[in-house]
């Protein structure tokens, strides 16, 4: 049950026919090495996502 | 890292207070949410700081919807069934347009809420499980990072921001970090900061022995973390880690 509004599924409309035709694969485990470098949008999000990255990694002494 | 709790953009200051959260259920319960991984432009979304978080653990692996020129033998995802019996009913599904069409996918199980875009919500269930607050921050900025080992005391100031203390008195502290072995004193032990969860009462790492103990916490809830993955990350910079 969520607690929005909503308690069920949020699904488009046409999904199952669109899945049938487009190559989308399940790995339940991935190793972490095999994900690709990320690309971002824009310069300030980039900015703001390597502050992201640098919190959530290490500490700022 | 005090500066960044007030940082001009908001979600900067919120992760600083709810990257515990989502630290604590990986650790306790592994990436529930595959990440979404769109092959064609090398992008993960949703699941971004899901994947940071598993870099600050250092999983080994994790889950992933991938999308996109297939790269190793993975199973097929051909229709709504087959994305249910990944992720349950507790869902929303989204096809976005970028330069391809991309399947976005997220999970509810873990937080229970939607946000009104239709991502999971993770931040505002850590934040109502937090109080909106992190305790164990507002307690380090005060009393410094106390460490309980058997060295004659000292202290460190760190950048005149922060404060180490060692001693073997540390225990007297609501908050404190238990050290087993001087020589782990040489690690930069202020890397476990996402670690410290106010919720939590004990975190324990079998392979150092390290524990993080919280009397503020919930003195029953236990866990066992490897906290020796966070503390030697080689890909790190060592500015990053200072």
């Amino acid at each position: 049950m969520f607690r929005d509004e909503c308690d069920l599924e949020r699904i488009p409309h046409g999904l199952d026919d669109w899945l049938a035709r487009e190559p989308i694969y399940y790995h339940p485990a991935m190793p972490l090495d095999q994900i690709p470098p990320q690309r971002c949008g824009d310069d300030e999000y980039i900015q703001d996502r390597q502050v992201l990255v640098i919190i959530v990694t290490s500490v700022m002494k | 890292m005090i500066r960044f709790m007030d940082y001009e953009n908001p979600i900067i200051g919120v992760m600083v207070t709810t990257a515990c959260w989502l630290v604590t259920s990986m650790s306790e319960q592994g990436m529930l949410s595959p990440l979404n991984i769109q092959g064609w432009n090398n992008n993960v979304h949703p699941g971004i700081k899901r994947y940071i978080v598993a870099h600050y653990l250092q999983f080994d692996a994790v889950p992933v919807l991938w999308q996109g020129p297939e790269r190793t033998s993975k199973w097929k995802i051909n229709c709504l069934r087959n994305l249910e019996e990944i992720y349950g009913r507790n869902i929303s599904v989204k096809l976005r347009q970028k330069d391809h069409v991309c399947l976005e996918v997220s999970s509810h199980s873990e937080s229970n809420w939607r946000d009104p875009s239709g991502y999971d919500f993770w931040v505002k269930a850590a934040l109502e499980d937090l109080g909106n607050q992190h305790k164990i921050f507002d307690y380090v900025r005060d009393h410094g990072l106390n460490l309980l080992c058997d060295v004659p005391g000292y202290t460190i100031n760190n950048a005149d921001v922060f404060r180490t203390h060692a001693s073997r008195k540390a225990d007297q502290h609501d908050f404190y970090l238990e050290i087993p072995d001087a020589q782990l004193l040489e690690k930069d032990l202020w890397q476990l900061y996402f670690h410290f969860d106010p919720r939590v009462g004990l975190k324990t790492c079998p392979v150092t022995g390290i524990k993080i103990v919280n009397k503020l916490g919930d003195p029953n809830w236990q866990i066992e973390v490897d906290l020796a993955r966070t503390l030697d990350r080689p890909w790190l910079s060592e500015p990053e880690k200072q």
